[in-house]
């Protein structure tokens, strides 16, 4: 396996557009990746192209077909929160194993709104889906309810806590013109928000969100013909599933989460104390102290304490998702993942603005979906 | 015939005339480095990758590269049954999908000279849409 | 880049099966392929798992594979219209072939999730096609009666020859007890069968609706030879294109792309189409079949409808085309179809192609375009 540089990043901001379609979205994060690493879009080998919700076939031909047409092969993939984050690890292997020498990897989304309902729909016949449905039990804000609840009574964390994690993290999308929402909130205006299934409040899930987000990889030796300053190495890039399977599975704990996590650091020849920045999964609250736990920032039931003591915000030891994460900056799920690393990027070029985290050289990007899945991408200045 | 407060199908595929006389015309897009004519319109020349590309009006004549006649009902259409439609070859070089009107079935043929027309798609309905028919000898 | 071999395949029958779930078309296949190959699921290092994009179901191939077995491995969920299926191939293909994997899965799924009635037709990319829908001229259909009209004004075709397409797929189908359409057809009936856009008529397209499954377990050469039971089909080249130049109108009757993606294969394989005995083309209306044999290199441009009808493309001929009974007659789940042209080949080349067998058969090709535009053309030999 060769060293991987991330040569080029692009993003579209993010929110709702009812004026823009996914190609536009999509077109817009692509030409901002081409001109940030200065690559011709003629030079690029392969494109790997994610999104969740759309349902029309070779969308990736569609919206890299309105930039050019030059027969490269382009995937369509998908991989549920996790997909663009999927491109990514796909795009990396192609450059590391030798297959191509600059790929694209690309994520873009045209998210429907309202609550989303998990479409569980394997090995189950439609009347029984449709029961389900009915009764009201497949709404995915529901699981993480169930894992708040669990983490208050076992570790003593405190709804003032989750709602913290809204608040720091809205925070630093004020910071961020990219950002889905970006107006600073407290945690009464978190708590007192609409009600969505005890104790889940509305500011405690992420949006619905629209956007597009690419990355452009490349080998070291053709990074060189492009750029001549510092480049970012790829230093792992990690897709997992479970190996075995537990009802608690991402309800207090996820493990898969850690197994990635730990495949990643071993990757790199890292640990978590080299980590510099963290963009991590959190469409709810409760998800990103538990992913302080699977990524090893703390041990497990400490999530809460390490967030209380500021560790994670802008200033303190290891800040968490310094462009908002899921919950502020947005989850357009078909490029989150991309959007995460554009973050990183940006941080580990000092180019992060108002939001910059001082002298940031190591950088993780972790998700987490339906699958279950995960990645954890570690970038390296 | 085209009347005030009919409603195009769709923004920006073609111009409306609004006096006596004039014809309707497609709208398309021309890359000013490498010249290539796209309908409807791009944004990035999908040729040569440029993203320089001005608006342009394409003749309303053509000719008739191939067409069919559809008898099997399409879902979201809701004229009548059966009907003529077909591609037609435009001198900038596009070739367009376009619904064929004013002519018998049977007098169809390939390489025909056609105009563009617009017309609704159904009566009862003020949308109106590009078409195209065969030139009167 | 190493030789890769396909150790075994598996698959559902094609047709409609609302009596039974994904998951249940899925383990038929997964679980046939893993047998073929004497290997145990946990063998596997990774999986790519192609659907078709209306499935709304998130990570379908964690889901369905993770009941099968948990073993950490990635899965990667793709699509690409009708080449989603050699897609999920050409991505374990590459996988092995540049040392990232020893032993992947490609496997495919098509099943209905939702009845029709909750799962409308995807919503239209562009303002320019929802108004294309509203005039009604924007189905797949339309453009096959197209290209047939014109082809038969540029090369003389005529319509029997290109129902005689239709005959001779279902005919080679009616012996492949995984096919959907299992009966023969004659030329009176595709040619007087409903009309749906003339001159193209209901026996002339593909089955409306198929669900299936079908799946491939690729590998290095040395790990195969520790399972290895007979003889190995190898690799010789996979490619996927898309399109390099704009193909409206011209794309109609000669598709520039499936021929420049052709080309590309036979340079990799280090072949051309006189090695080639024979092939699984992508023909969702007889048309198409008739287009690729010249983009095959089976015949110069304008000849294809000719060799149609002179019966060199049917098993016992020069070189067989579709002998499983192609996207007409074996069906057209289009989330697997490029899996079940690779399983026929496999079939073929092994030898265990019972009645439908090509005797000698020892290198044969699949190919395969879809909208978007992409296409794939992948070539295996024993
Ligand atoms: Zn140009």
């Amino acid at each position: 396996m060769r060293e991987v540089v991330l040569l080029g990043i692009g993003q579209h901001k993010v929110g709702r557009f009812p004026d823009e379609t996914i190609t536009d979205i999509g077109r817009t994060a692509i030409l901002e990746a081409l001109k940030d690493a200065g690559i011709e879009y003629k030079d690029i080998q392969a494109a790997y192209f994610t999104n969740r919700d759309e349902r029309t076939p070779c969308l990736g031909q569609h919206v890299l077909g309105t930039i050019g047409l030059t027969g490269i092969p382009i995937i369509n993939a998908e991989n549920a929160s996790p997909s663009a984050s999927t491109a990514f690890v796909m795009a990396y292997d192609a450059v590391a194993t030798g297959q191509y020498d600059a790929a694209l990897a690309v994520g873009a989304e045209k998210t429907a709104r309202g609550l989303r309902v998990p479409v569980v729909g394997v090995g189950v016949n439609i009347n029984r889906m449709m029961a389900m449905a009915k009764q009201g039990f497949a709404v995915i804000p529901g699981m993480f309810a169930l894992a708040m609840r669990r983490r208050m009574k076992d570790f003593g964390e405190t709804v003032e806590q989750f709602a913290q994690v809204a608040v720091k993290n809205r925070k630093h999308a004020h910071l961020n013109p990219y950002a889905h929402y970006q107006d600073v909130m407290t945690i009464e205006d978190v708590l007192n928000s609409r009600l969505i299934c005890d104790p889940v409040t509305l500011f405690q899930c992420c949006p619905t969100s629209e956007g597009a987000a690419a990355a452009i990889l490349c080998s070291k030796d053709v990074a060189k013909r492009y750029k001549s300053d510092g480049f970012t190495i790829v230093a792992s890039g990690v897709l997992n599933t479970p190996v075995s399977w537990s009802p608690a599975l991402g309800i207090t704990t996820a493990g898969l989460d850690k197994m990635a996590a730990d495949e990643a650091y071993n990757m790199a020849g890292l640990g978590p104390k080299d980590v510099d920045i963290i963009e991590l999964h959190d469409p709810f609250t409760a998800s990103e102290l538990i992913h302080y736990e699977d990524l090893s920032l703390c041990e497990v039931g400490e999530a809460g304490k390490i967030l209380s003591e500021g560790k994670t915000e802008i200033g303190g030891e290891i800040p968490v998702n310094t462009d908002g994460g899921l919950l502020s900056r947005g989850h357009p799920i078909g490029a989150t993942g991309l959007y995460q690393i554009v973050e990183l990027e940006l941080q580990l070029r000092g180019q992060a603005g108002q939001r910059q985290v001082e002298g940031a050289k190591v950088g993780l990007g972790h998700m987490e979906g339906l699958g279950p899945c995960a990645t954890v991408i570690i970038l390296k200045r | 015939m085209v009347e005030q407060g009919m409603k195009p199908i769709a923004e920006g595929l073609f111009t409306i005339p609004s006096l006596p006389g004039e014809q309707p015309r497609l709208i398309g897009s021309k890359c000013r480095n490498c010249g290539r004519v796209y309908f409807p319109k791009e944004v990035v020349c999908n040729a040569c990758f440029q993203e320089d590309m001005e608006e342009t009006l394409l003749s309303n004549r053509g000719k008739l590269y191939s067409f069919t006649i559809i008898h099997q009902k399409p879902m979201a259409y809701s004229g009548p049954m059966p009907y003529a439609m077909g591609l037609v070859s435009l001198p900038e070089g596009p070739t367009i999908m376009s619904l064929l009107t004013g002519c018998d079935f049977e007098k169809l043929e390939l390489d025909m000279d056609v105009e563009l027309v617009l017309e609704k798609i159904v009566e009862e309905d003020e949308t109106v849409t590009y078409k195209f028919r065969p030139v009167q000898a | 880049m190493r030789e890769v071999v396909i150790l075994g395949i598996g698959m559902h029958k094609a047709g409609e099966f609302p009596d039974k779930t994904n998951l249940e078309l899925g383990r038929a296949a997964t679980f046939g392929a893993l047998r073929d190959a004497g290997m145990e699921f946990k063998d596997l290092q990774s999986a790519y798992f192609s659907k078709n994009k209306a499935d709304p179901t998130a990570s379908i191939g964690e889901m369905m594979l993770g009941r099968m077995g948990l073993t950490g491995m990635p899965v990667v969920n793709l699509e690409n219209d009708s080449c989603s299926g050699s897609s999920a191939f050409w991505l374990a293909y590459n996988a092995v072939a540049f040392g990232r994997y020893d032993i992947s899965l490609a496997v495919g799924v098509e099943k209905l999730v939702l009845p029709p009635s909750m799962s409308p037709p995807p919503p239209p990319a562009t303002e320019y096609e929802a108004a294309l829908r509203a005039m009604g001229i924007a189905d797949i259909s339309t453009r096959a009666a197209l290209a047939m009209r014109r082809r038969m004004h540029d090369y003389g075709e005529t319509v029997g020859q290109f129902a005689r397409v239709s005959v001779k797929n279902h005919k080679n189908a009616a012996h492949y007890p995984y096919a959907q359409r299992q009966k023969e057809v004659t030329l009176d009936e595709v040619l007087n069968s409903l009309p749906i856009c003339d001159p193209l008529t209901l026996l002339q397209c593909c089955p409306p609706l198929s669900e299936g499954c079908a799946a491939a377990v690729l590998c290095s050469k040395d790990v195969a030879k520790r399972y290895q039971r007979g003889k190995n089909i190898t690799v010789a080249s996979a490619v996927l294109r898309t399109a390099s130049e704009s193909t409206s109108g011209v794309g109609l009757t000669a598709a520039g792309l499936s021929k420049s993606t052709a080309k590309e294969a036979y340079n990799i394989a280090g072949i051309g189409i006189d090695d080639i005995d024979l092939i699984e083309l992508c023909d969702p209306f007889t048309v198409n079949e008739v287009i690729h044999y010249e983009d095959l290199g089976l015949c110069d441009q304008g000849e294809g409808g000719r060799i149609a009808g002179d019966g060199r493309t049917d098993i016992g001929g020069e070189r067989p085309v579709n002998t499983d009974g192609g996207l007409l007659a074996r069906g057209h789940p289009s989330g697997c179809t490029g899996l079940y042209q690779i399983a026929e080949l496999v079939l073929q080349l092994r030898g265990q192609a019972g009645p439908r067998q090509v005797s000698g058969a020892k290198v044969g090709l699949a190919h395969l375009e879809g909208s978007g535009p992409v296409a794939t053309v992948i070539i295996l030999k024993r």
